[in-house]
């Protein structure tokens, strides 16, 4: 399927000849004005503004004296692959480096419209390719004003923007009901974890034959066809993806046979970010870690991985093991100290119960993941189809 | 001497061992020197040991310790008392023994090594005191680096690997030292190096890509040893490195001059002017402001046929000392750009003037963060001064921004990426969002702008992959929410059974 776009009628335009770039000099703390926005506030690849720096309050640097108003568009100039595009709810001030753009005409041009022009993938690959500097690239606003599309008439523009806003509405909404479920699951998790009694070390629910251990101390170059290593980044996404995974050899992975891998161990960060936490999946069975995880092989009979997996990922556990880490280059957590952390103690049953109840959390915050995914494809299907690539 | 029992070396011992070198240097002096002391205490312990190995060999033949040292059974000489050795007995004053072993090494080879072992600061004891010399000196004592253990090649690539790590360390943009080699090896397909041909790197830094050519000719089974490799580096010490890097891959009919290219080439012919060579490879320093504009305005050679360039970028400084330095009947060059170079304005006029001249065979542009420490996306620019009749009067743009891979942030040129270059280079024809042939007469018509995307059009991100089919989006977003409506009313009826509980 696709909208059947008839574009007999639009016209090739270029961006110089129907937007302005808005040039309103104010001075920070005189001008009244309460919020900044710097690169750091505006987000990557959605146009909705969720963070601001307070004037006054925060930091804010010499080059920040453009203003911009409800609705302009703000395009961050500097590392255009970083594809920065966002239109604000509220007025403020911006640096020096993000362009504020409005239309030169709304009879030409819809402002509401203009957002979506500069999130085309077209326009991207054209920012890109035009950018200059090496360590910092930037697109300067001659360049800019000579990107080239296609403008549909207007009213075929109110109806894509129409489309396109609702997308970004329900996309918003999505994000909410995510982060909200977050937040429920984190009551109940405190909650539930609170009926037990926390009499256990986790050194009492590892097996004998796999003790604690941490992973390779040096695992060497990167090898096309080795043992693959899973390192703290690779954890840092949620779960690893196997064929990512750095390599080492055969005779290293030997060396270290302690500390391989299989399903039903886990795994949890122990230098640099401490804390984070994964179960192994089977088709992990046979890997390595690295020197900064630590693998914990819980005895099923006592507890389960699952539950274990739950307990360390819990806010309270993950408080305990970042409180006892000390800091000497880099924030460590001793194998020891990490074997004497506290654990509650459940029955099977209480175990089983608990980790159904936590699915009904973890599927619903899939599905607003899965849901925001989806309307973040459609979006950029709609944009192809609406600008094309380049003749 | 004495006479170890050879054992292999694997590259994973190499690497500990050279990085074991730069732990003992830490602290003392600045990662990015590092390089300076290792290189040279490296090479000198392999001239040592591959000496003994070249003894003990000749001593099986004649059965006499004299007659095994004699010229002829040796590579390199070593005097008396620059053996390695003889650097172990020092105890004080090891940075002037040090320097004296290495003087007296190049004054014995004066054919080959002359300036190789750089100019370090070996007798700076605040720098580096006896005790840190002592115990680099053990640490490199602990292996015996002879060719039995440790053939060329694999000696060379731990130097790249030493390399690449102090690109690492010291924050170095490291094109300086290091470039993307994924980059390097498919900028060599395409220029197809021939046994018997000269190579020119003009801004060489540690020869990675000249070494990278001998590769690519030895990998293809042909006579790789009767190449002929140049180079040029302004850095001293990254071109002594560069010398040492060329021998211990073996390759020895090489000559590294140190000095500006811009102001000073050191390749000339008889005539005075810039020598030609058959392939050039570069990754020119990326718009430097500090060279000498006013030289070059005048320049001897006649290398601002095209233009003087501005002041804030010697791109087109380099540009043109590359294309004057091509054989004029076989000669091509790969040369790594920053894009601008393809659009900026005040470089207009010296653009219109290469496209007018016919050189530019194919502008490359690649993927994002194929270089250290900087996400830029670079291009490849092809020159060639005999295009095939087919191609004369046209150019080639190949948009290969999504042909990348990403791993630990660093950006590479998988196989199937470098084939797929190099079909479309090949094949030199039109391809759906790839590939565009653009006679001169339109690019002309575009303002003599070389842009990408000016060409080939519609390149998606690759985080956008396939065209995505909007009825299934719009299906697989409808599931999706459907789904996320029941799961949220499934954790509200959770919460509120909690609640009662």
């Amino acid at each position: 399927m696709s909208l059947n776009l008839d574009k007999t009628a639009w016209k090739r335009v270029t961006l110089r000849d129907v937007v302005r770039h808005v040039t309103d000099r104010v001075d920070a703390e005189t001008s009244g004005l309460e919020r900044f926005l710097a690169g750091e506030h505006i987000p990557s690849g959605n146009l909705s503004i969720s963070a601001w720096g307070v004037i006054g309050r925060d930091p804010i640097g010499p080059m920040f004296y453009k203003r911009f108003r409800p609705g302009h568009v703000l395009y961050v100039s500097r590392r255009t692959y970083l594809r920065k595009v966002a239109v604000p709810e509220f007025e403020g001030i911006t640096g020096e480096k993000t362009f504020v753009l409005e239309t030169l005409d709304e009879k030409v041009l819809l402002q509401e419209f203009l957002p979506f022009v500069l999130s085309a993938e077209r326009f991207h690959a054209y920012a890109i390719a035009h950018s200059r500097g090496s360590v910092n690239p930037y697109l300067n606003w001659g360049e800019l004003a000579a990107y080239e599309f296609d403008l549909p008439p207007l009213d075929e523009q109110q109806s894509l923007a129409n489309l396109l806003w609702a997308i970004e509405r329900h996309r918003l909404a999505a994000v909410k009901s995510d982060s909200a479920e977050a937040a429920a699951q984190a009551v109940w998790t405190r909650e539930a974890l609170e009926k037990c009694d926390w009499d256990l070390r986790l050194q009492d629910v590892v097996r004998a034959d796999r003790p604690l251990c941490y992973g390779v101390v040096q695992p060497g170059v990167n090898v096309e066809e080795g043992v693959g290593l899973v390192r703290v980044m690779d954890l840092e996404s949620g779960s690893p993806t196997l064929s990512q995974l750095k390599s080492i050899t055969v005779e290293v992975d030997r060396q270290y046979r302690r500390s391989r891998i299989a399903a039903g161990d886990v795994l949890v960060s122990i230098v640099g970010t401490i804390g984070r936490t994964w179960l192994v999946t089977a088709d992990f069975e046979g890997c390595n870690i690295a020197r900064a995880l630590a693998r914990v092989s819980p005895d099923p009979e006592i507890m389960s991985a699952e539950f274990l997996s739950w307990v360390l990922a819990s806010e309270r556990v993950s408080v305990a093991l970042e409180t006892a880490a000390f800091e000497s280059a880099r924030k460590t957590l001793n194998l020891s100290v990490l074997a004497g952390i506290s654990l509650p103690s459940a029955s099977a049953d209480f175990q089983a119960s608990t980790l159904e109840r936590r699915a009904t959390f973890t599927a619903a915050r899939e599905h607003a993941r899965n849901e925001i995914e989806a309307l973040l494809s459609l979006r950029a299907g709609l944009l192809a189809e609406i600008f094309g690539g380049a003749e | 001497m004495t006479a170890t029992s050879p054992k292999r070396i694997t590259q994973l011992e190499l690497e500990s061992y050279l990085w074991g070198a730069a732990v003992l240097l830490r602290g003392l002096i600045d990662a990015g020197d590092y390089k300076q002391y290792i290189f040279p205490l490296v090479f000198l312990k392999r001239l040592s040991d591959v000496y003994d190995e070249e003894h003990a060999a000749a001593l099986e033949v004649y059965g006499d310790e004299e007659l095994a040292d004699l010229p002829e059974n040796h590579r390199f000489a070593i005097p008396d008392g620059a053996h390695w050795s003889d650097l172990r007995k020092a105890t004080s004053n090891v940075g002037t023994t040090l320097k004296a072993a290495m003087r007296a090494i190049e004054s014995a080879n004066p054919d080959t090594l002359p300036g190789v072992f750089g100019d370090g600061e070996w007798t700076n004891k605040d720098l580096l005191p006896d005790a840190t010399l002592s115990d680099l000196i053990e640490h490199f004592s602990t292996k015996t680096l002879s060719v039995a253990n440790l053939p060329e090649d694999e000696l060379g690539q731990g130097y790249e690997y030493l390399i690449k790590k102090f690109a690492d360390d010291s924050g170095h943009t490291a094109q300086e030292f290091y470039t993307n080699r994924t980059l390097v090896h498919l900028m060599t397909l395409m220029l197809e190096p021939q046994p018997g041909e000269s190579v020119y790197d003009p801004t060489c830094g540690t020869g990675g890509m000249l070494i990278s050519t001998a590769a690519e000719v030895k990998r293809q089974g042909k006579e790789w040893r009767n190449l002929r490799l140049y180079g040029q580096e302004l850095n001293y010490g990254t071109s002594a490195i560069a010398r040492m890097n060329l021998f211990l891959h073996g390759v020895t009919d090489s000559r590294i001059a140190h000095g500006d290219t811009l102001s000073k080439p050191a390749f000339l012919n008889a005539q005075g002017g810039p020598q030609t060579f058959d392939v050039v490879l570069a990754n020119p320093p990326y718009s430097i402001k500090a060279w000498n504009r006013e030289v070059f305005a005048k320049d001897p050679y006649g290398r601002n046929m095209w233009g003087l360039p501005p002041q804030g970028r010697a791109d087109y400084a380099f540009f043109q000392h590359i294309a004057k330095s091509l054989d004029p009947v076989t000669g091509r060059s790969a040369i790594l750009f920053p894009h601008g170079v393809l659009f900026r304005r005040d470089e207009a006029a010296m653009r219109e003037r290469l496209v007018k001249s016919d050189l530019v065979e194919c502008v490359l542009g690649l993927g994002e963060g194929l270089f250290y420490n900087s996400p830029m996306p670079a291009v490849v620019v092809i020159l060639r001064t005999q295009k095939p009749v087919e191609r004369q009067g046209k150019v080639l743009f190949i948009n290969a921004l999504n042909e990348v891979s990403r791993e630990q942030g660093q950006a590479f040129l998988r196989e199937t990426h470098q084939q797929k270059i190099l079909d479309a280079y090949r094949g030199f024809t039109d391809l759906k969002q790839f590939a565009t042939v653009a006679t001169l007469d339109e690019v002309a018509a575009k303002g003599f702008s070389l842009a990408i995307p000016t060409y080939v059009g519609g390149v998606m991100d690759s985080s956008e992959g396939e065209q995505i089919d909007i009825g299934e989006a719009l299906a697989s977003w409808r599931t999706a929410a459907q789904n996320s409506d029941v799961a949220v009313v499934d954790v509200l009826s959770l919460m509120r059974r909690e609640a009662s509980a």
